[in-house]
């Protein structure tokens, strides 16, 4: 399912107004691969959300280079099929409904896109159908619960049809049943192709992504599979981040257990790890 | 200028945590219906009844449409009992409008994303804001800010110069957080304050929460969907589910309850949840620990006997 570069990131540059404290991002270089799931992680004011905003364009790099499938990010021509091709989903569930009801909610985006009448029902029914939002379709945005709103905003975004969705901390503000909802979802995105770009503060919802970037102070700072990110400790204190529970449950075990594994990202894995050596 | 201002009172009252009779805050009964009356009618709470002691940490959790946010409402008096009491300090909420403004001054509420509560361009005015309809004089007033700001980790000097659309998340978070305190609440009541926040900057506004009951014994009411927040921090938990309360005690003896939590679609701490799942498998691990540390230590103490 991994494939060519679908997001290219060169060198990307960015400063807000008067830039009183220097640049947000410092040269980041990075690469997105269609059907791809890549978790950005880093301290507040690292430039993980100035980063997103220049995936699908709504900020232009002021130096180096942001391409959707080879398209310039700074050509205002590009700008309409870099939205759909990269969709959004932002944290605040309430900033992300424009319509009154759920079904006009999701239509609106395809809608302006001018889809014909018939495909537009088809589309709204499919991406409602996905989020499992279809039943409510009918009722007012308002009267939903935080976690029902981030799906509809997901729906939004799937009925423009787009090869590659931006979460920016969408399960921050969930309680644990909406997180583990839209954790699911997510799965059936990558499962169906969809590349997955998510910006998290939880190590845990990192952990199962294909691969970990790591943000400090507007630069790169390491980047790869969650077992290898995670394996540094050390450079992740440092950093100030956090392991995932699971493996700092096992760096814990194996300061008295020493040929304890580490390399262990889930619940699951630390109850096999441990049921397995009490067994034997 | 000390953090005191008359609550140094309640540090004493600490170890005597959680005794009813000495609540600074009962709620007794308490029903509330959402357009009652109406074919929408909606009970948001059925029959709620809790208390919170002076320099207590107590917990509040349980899944959206829980009841949470509601109950919080009535803490300050920006609602008023129908139906059951809210006493806060001696004063009965509801009864009479004389009392509310000294509730609404003794119980701070910093709402579910505070980002939303500030609103002046310049952190200083907004952390001033409040304080500032009190008629304080200006060095008062300063003094206050200057305090609420350093205890929350924003060094006045530095930030009270700052564009709020400048700052990060953790320091908007901060600038809030800091709004409030500056009203010099004997309770704070925080809907999920570290939401969104990175670890280091999670776990230093949780020290500093903590310090500010232990030193200068503030009251906490803490509405969380991270237990190992709660784990952490809180005293007492009270676990709400449709609108009532369906478990309370210390978070080492609700956590280790399989009733409390899973039947509510909650799940206790990381560490409790892998240790409950290695005693199912038959391994003897304690079923109540709820830090990594305590769940580490049991596991390699487990292993070694299997050797």
């Amino acid at each position: 399912m991994i494939g060519e570069p679908l997001i290219v990131c060169d060198g990307v540059e960015y400063g807000y107004g008067e830039a009183q404290d220097g640049l947000a991002l410092r040269g980041v270089s990075l690469q997105v691969s269609a059907g791809e799931h890549v978790a950005i992680i880093g301290p507040n004011g690292s430039g993980k959300s100035t980063l997103a905003r220049h995936l699908n364009g709504l900020l232009r790099p002021c130096a180096g280079t942001v391409r959707i499938r080879g398209m310039d990010t700074r050509d205002p021509a590009h700008t309409r099929y870099i939205r759909q091709t990269v969709g959004m989903v932002f944290q605040h569930p309430d900033s992300q409904m424009v319509a009154t009801v759920v079904e006009e909610d999701v239509a609106f985006g395809p809608e302006n896109l001018g889809v014909p009448h018939a495909e537009l029902h088809t589309r709204v029914r499919e991406a409602l159908e996905f989020v499992e939002m279809w039943d409510y379709r009918d009722r007012p945005p308002h009267l939903l619960s935080a976690g029902q709103k981030q799906r509809v905003a997901i729906a939004a975004v799937l009925a423009m049809r787009p090869a590659c969705i931006v979460l920016d901390e969408a399960t921050s503000l969930l309680d644990p049943r909406g997180r583990a909802d839209l954790g699911r979802l997510v799965a059936g995105l990558r499962r169906q192709g969809t590349a997955i770009v998510s910006i998290t503060h939880l190590m845990d919802e990192a952990a199962v992504a294909d691969r970990v970037v790591v943000l400090g102070g507007g630069l790169v700072v390491a980047a790869g599979p969650p077992r290898d990110v995670f394996g540094d400790a050390e450079r992740l204190a440092v950093l100030g981040l956090d392991l995932p529970a699971a493996t700092a449950l096992a760096l814990r075990v194996r300061r008295e257990i020493p040929d304890f594994p580490v390399d262990l990202m889930s619940v699951d894995e630390i109850v096999d790890a441990v049921a397995g050596r009490a067994a034997s | 200028m000390t953090a005191s201002h008359g609550v140094t009172s309640a540090v004493g009252a600490r170890a005597a945590t959680g005794r009813a009779d000495e609540a600074l805050i009962r709620v007794e009964d308490l029903w509330h219906t959402y357009m009652a009356g109406t074919p929408f009618a909606q009970a948001a709470l059925r029959g709620v009844t809790m208390y919170v002691c002076p320099g207590e940490v107590v917990g509040v959790i349980g899944h959206t449409g829980s009841g949470k946010s509601t109950l919080i409402q009535y803490l300050n008096g920006l609602l008023r009992p129908s139906r059951g009491r809210v006493v806060v300090a001696g004063y009965e909420v509801g009864r009479s409008n004389s009392g509310i403004e000294a509730v609404r001054r003794l119980v701070g509420v910093a709402f579910q994303d505070p980002e939303d509560q500030v609103f002046e361009p310049l952190v200083g005015d907004d952390v001033a804001y409040g304080p500032r309809q009190l008629g304080l004089a200006v060095d008062e007033l300063r003094a206050r800010v200057r305090w609420a700001m350093e205890a929350v980790g924003l060094p006045f000097d530095a930030f009270k110069d700052r564009y709020t659309y400048t700052l990060s998340g953790g320091e908007l978070r901060r600038t809030a957080l800091a709004g409030v305190l500056a009203m010099r609440p004997r309770v704070l009541v925080l809907d999920e304050p570290t939401a969104g926040l990175d670890p280091v900057t999670r776990s230093d506004v949780r020290e500093r929460l903590l310090t500010l009951c232990r030193r200068d014994g503030l009251t906490l009411v803490l509405v969380s969907h991270d237990m190992d927040e709660i784990a952490g921090l809180a005293d007492r938990v009270y676990v709400l589910h449709a609108g009532a309360v369906v478990a309370s005690g210390p978070p080492r003896e609700v956590f280790a309850r399989p009733d409390a939590l899973a039947p509510y679609g909650l799940l206790p701490p990381y560490p409790t949840q892998v240790c409950m799942r290695l005693r199912a498998r038959g391994i003897p691990v304690r079923g109540d620990a709820l830090t990594i540390e305590e769940a580490g230590a049991a596991i390699a103490a487990a292993l070694r006997a299997t050797r």
